[in-house]
């Protein structure tokens, strides 16, 4: 069947059998290997890319269902220059990624809870730690993936007004640090 | 990737959704498919043409009913809606808790309420949340439309062809709490309890610890009136016959049983807090 998708902005069309997942299009049918696949069964979090700005794993949407709708990979998440965005670089700075495999996913699924509390409120620990719960990690632990959220959210709060990004940061990584020693 | 094969079709409209239903073998309805496409990639469930309804617009939405007594909510709300509601989040909070329970973030995002309720083969978390509220489906099928008692739709499949639409959940203010513990790896209920304080008394369901989401009404009957102690909940539940209660996997009847007593003795010690704020 004839389907179009947008992907990272950009129009795609293709055809594809009903049965096929949008991981499978993503990797194989477009060459965006950033998506990972782990177990293939909903539960490790890898895969999770933005459907209409909503994070989802990409194992369990058919492409079929996706038509029509647009799609945010992790490769859409750096500008062109290859700078990371404010969640990555908050990430790389805690250490919140290590072998990597499961940075994309959390990268995509983070995104959507540092968006949606953007006009607000920064995100309690335990929330953040909740929104996790789709996102299996091997190697961190979790706590430096939450504090990378803490400082990706306290940055962008802190450039919203005045201030540099530098000062921001500091102040922003002794606030990470004390929120999560403190519980 | 899933080896089964099948056709998929996506409807303009309820109507062509129900003809589709009804006039193809082997025709299911596929709706945020984070309970189908798991099942149709293992094998158990199977289907010949997926009928995909998940941007029905007609089966979205949250409202109260023209007298206000109930709420209607669409079966295509996403459990991330339901969760975060605040109409649901007011006046039927166990459902909100029990959406907020569910899995992950990227499952709520896609699964619907129709679908969690209609979920087969295993314990889901919003069944029991309608029992407990006393809620009701509104269907829509070959024939017409129809309602069906949470209750019953909880005792067996939902009538072939047909779509549910919403349900229908009675308001109740804060009087009403969930409780669940959940496994580990799946995130799935070992068992859940959803609670509601009326003034005719408890209503109290339970699911995980049986062999389907059961309202309990001799454990209703024997609380009435309160007041709703931890030991008078306990003593409430083991008053239950003892077949009742069903091993699960690395879990003896006895052990479920009295772990649903004891999230049943918090949810009512919560919805009682909520009362008197
Ligand atoms: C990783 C993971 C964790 C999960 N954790 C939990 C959990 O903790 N608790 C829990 O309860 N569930 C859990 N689930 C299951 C999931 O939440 C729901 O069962 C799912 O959201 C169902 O909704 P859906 O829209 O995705 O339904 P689908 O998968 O699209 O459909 C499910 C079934 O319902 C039928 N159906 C759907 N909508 C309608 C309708 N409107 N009318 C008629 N038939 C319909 C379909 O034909 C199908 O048979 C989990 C799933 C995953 C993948
Ligand atoms: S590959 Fe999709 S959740 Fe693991
Ligand atoms: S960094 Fe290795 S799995 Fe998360």
């Amino acid at each position: 069947m004839d389907i179009t998708l947008k992907v990272n902005g950009r129009p795609e069309q293709f055809s594809a059998q009903p049965n096929e997942l949008l991981v499978e299009r993503l990797r194989d049918g477009l060459g965006l290997t950033g998506t990972k696949v782990g177990c293939d069964t909903g539960q490790c979090g890898t895969c999770v890319v933005r459907l209409d700005g909503r994070s989802v794993k990409s194992c369990l949407v058919l492409t079929a269902s996706a038509g029509g709708s647009e799609v945010a990979t992790i490769e859409g998440e750096t500008t062109r220059g290859g700078e990371l965005t404010g969640l990555q670089e908050a990430l790389r700075q805690e250490h919140g990624t290590q072998c990597g495999f499961c940075t994309p996913g959390m990268v995509m699924a983070l995104g959507e809870l540092v968006d949606s509390t953007a006009g607000g409120a920064a995100p309690t620990e335990a929330e953040i730690r909740e929104w996790l719960t789709g996102n299996l990690c091997r190697c961190t632990g979790y706590h430096s993936v939450v504090r990378g959220v803490q400082r990706a959210c306290a940055v962008a709060r802190a450039e919203a007004p005045a201030g540099t990004a530098e000062s921001a940061a500091v102040a922003a990584s002794g606030a990470a640090a004390q929120e999560v020693r403190g519980t | 990737m899933i080896l089964a094969e099948f056709d998929y079709v996506r409807p303009a409209g309820l109507d062509e959704a129900l003809a589709l239903l009804s006039g193809t073998r082997g025709a299911k309805a596929l709706a945020g498919g984070q309970s189908l496409l798991p099942d149709l990639r293992s094998g158990a469930d199977r289907a010949g043409l997926l009928v995909d309804i998940r941007r029905l617009a007609e089966l979205r939405g949250i409202g109260r009913t023209t007298d206000g007594t109930r709420l209607r909510i669409g079966a295509l709300t996403t459990l991330a809606e339901l969760a975060t509601d605040p109409l649901v989040l007011a006046e039927a909070p166990e459902l909100a808790a029990a959406a907020r329970a569910n899995g992950d973030p990227q499952v709520r995002n896609l699964g619907t309420i129709g679908g969690n309720l209609l979920a087969a083969g295993r314990a889901t978390d919003l069944p029991v949340a309608a029992l407990a509220a006393d809620a009701v489906a509104e269907l829509a099928g070959p024939d017409g439309r129809s309602t069906v008692p949470a209750e019953e739709l909880a005792a067996g499949p939902a009538p072939a062809g047909s779509v549910l639409t919403a349900l229908l959940v009675p308001a109740a203010g804060p009087a009403a709490a969930f409780e669940k513990t959940a496994d580990r790896a799946t995130r799935y209920p070992v068992c859940a309890t959803a609670v509601r304080i009326t003034p005719g008394g408890p209503r109290i369901a339970v699911t995980g610890a049986t062999s389907r989401a059961l309202r309990l009404r001799g454990v209703e009957d024997r609380l009435r009136g309160g007041p709703y102690g931890t030991d008078a909940v306990l003593a409430a539940f083991r008053a239950e016959p003892r077949e009742l209660f069903v091993p699960g996997r690395g879990t003896s009847a006895e052990y479920l049983g009295h772990l649903v007593g004891v999230l049943t003795a918090r949810a009512l010690h919560r919805a009682e807090q909520a009362l008197a704020r």
